[in-house]
């Protein structure tokens, strides 16, 4: 490459490969008869209990419209985003799909969803 | 027969034999100790409470003794004891009943799994019981310390015994632990409260406990329904309001404040949700023990304040 060309470094074509990959993962929930849920009328959270690890959880909106949409069908974050969009209107689409994924990850940690690559 | 019937020589006696037993309902203690300072607090803070036959099948045997060798003297430190064996770090001998106190707590906490133990203090009025989980400095004691000195009875201020099978809680009426500046505000609040001398340098502070009320001492044996689950918060200067709160985040705090929570697993889990459903959510920010006592005759009253 001459001196003055644009350069790409090597540390962000790798960022841009695995963003790339992390945005093309399917998503699917797990099945929920190793948690039990409760839920109140007046409360837009619910709590989770894991049986498998005995951890219990708080499950607030968007985690909970997550696994509704994944419990119809497997979809990537960026097919989510699109879903959710309604939702999300205060932030901005950058920041909703870092949210998204964000959670995403909390929820497979949690073992309430799983991924496969494309 | 009560403490109060035991002369200064039987009850320093009884405990350098190992032979008082306490009922603290639901539970017996059997105490030891050879701190003449620790009789006088017993006597002074459990007053009220029943002393069950030396021969009676007791719970936990516990005993808080002065250190051996040079600690015995020089700078004397104390220890509390469990079934005999040594728990805890020694801590300075004019700490004992407050070692007692916390040691008790111990007890109750490791093994009363018969119970969802809750960290919370427990109030009552009319058969309906509030229950005040916060982690320290919340201003829970304080707070309870100050409404059973307006006409509600004490259950616990540190450890409310939730029974899973009857769905109705239970306190041991047990001496309430204040702490710093609260030992001024409730000397303030009730002239009348019979305490102990404050203790400095623990690792709370400054620790005093208060004698209970005769009246909930007399009463502890009956339990109540839980109505209400109230989240304290002190505030400095902040006006009273009693708030609605997120059933599921008052579901998180109180397993969190449970010490057994995870004992119960999958059933702990049923549990805390049991009680929830029985109770309305609230949380209470106060800077003053007079609009606190408003607020909750409010609460009693079926009205939000």
């Amino acid at each position: 490459m001459e001196p003055g060309q644009d350069r790409v470094l090597p540390q962000q074509q790798l960022d841009r490969q695995n963003l790339l990959i992390v945005s093309l993962r399917i998503w699917s929930r797990t099945p929920l008869d190793q948690f039990l849920f409760k839920e109140w009328a007046e409360d837009d959270d619910v709590v989770a209990f894991s049986k498998r690890s005995g951890d219990t959880h708080l499950l607030s909106p968007l985690p909970l419209a997550l696994l509704a949409l994944l419990g119809k069908s497997p979809e990537t974050s960026r097919s989510l985003l699109d879903k959710l969009t309604a939702e999300l209107t205060q932030i901005e689409p950058d920041e909703a799909f870092e949210l998204i994924e964000t959670t995403l990850i909390q929820l497979q940690d949690i073992g309430l969803v799983t991924h496969s690559s494309p | 027969m009560k403490v109060s019937d035991l002369s200064t020589i039987e009850l320093v006696g009884r405990l350098d034999q190992g032979t008082l037993l306490l009922d603290l309902h639901p539970f017996v203690a059997r105490i030891r100790s050879d701190i003449p300072s620790l009789a006088s607090d017993i006597a002074a803070m459990y007053a009220d409470f029943e002393v069950p036959d030396p021969d009676r099948f007791a719970d936990f045997h516990v005993e808080v003794s002065r250190e051996h060798g040079l600690r015995r003297w020089i700078k004397p430190h104390a220890r509390f004891y469990f079934d005999g064996r040594p728990s805890f770090i020694p801590l300075p001998v004019h700490q004992a009943f407050a070692m007692l106190e916390w040691g008790l707590n111990w007890c109750v906490a490791a093994h009363g799994h018969q119970y969802l133990i809750i960290h919370a203090a427990v109030i009552e009025k009319d058969g309906k019981a509030a229950i005040l989980p916060a982690p320290p400095g919340s201003g829970k004691s304080t707070l309870c310390a100050g409404l059973i000195h307006c006409g509600w009875r004490l259950l616990s201020d540190e450890l409310g015994l939730y029974d899973v099978e009857s769905g109705l809680i239970f306190g041991m009426a047990r001496p309430v632990n204040l702490k710093n500046t609260s030992l001024d505000v409730i000397k303030r609040f009730v002239p009348a409260a019979i305490m102990t001398e404050p203790v400095p340098d623990t690792t709370k502070g400054t620790v005093g406990l208060m004698r209970p009320p005769e009246a909930s001492v007399q009463q502890r044996r009956e339990p109540a329904q839980p109505t209400w689950i109230v989240l304290p918060r002190y505030t400095r200067d902040a006006a009273a309001m009693m708030q609605v709160h997120s059933p599921a985040q008052t579901f998180m705090l109180l397993a969190d404040q449970s010490f057994n929570y995870d004992v119960h697993g999958e059933h702990g889990f049923k549990t805390v949700g049991r009680l929830i459903d029985q109770c309305s959510c609230h949380q209470f920010t106060y800077s003053r023990l007079e609009d606190a006592d408003r607020a909750f005759q409010t609460l009693l009253a079926g009205d939000l304040a």
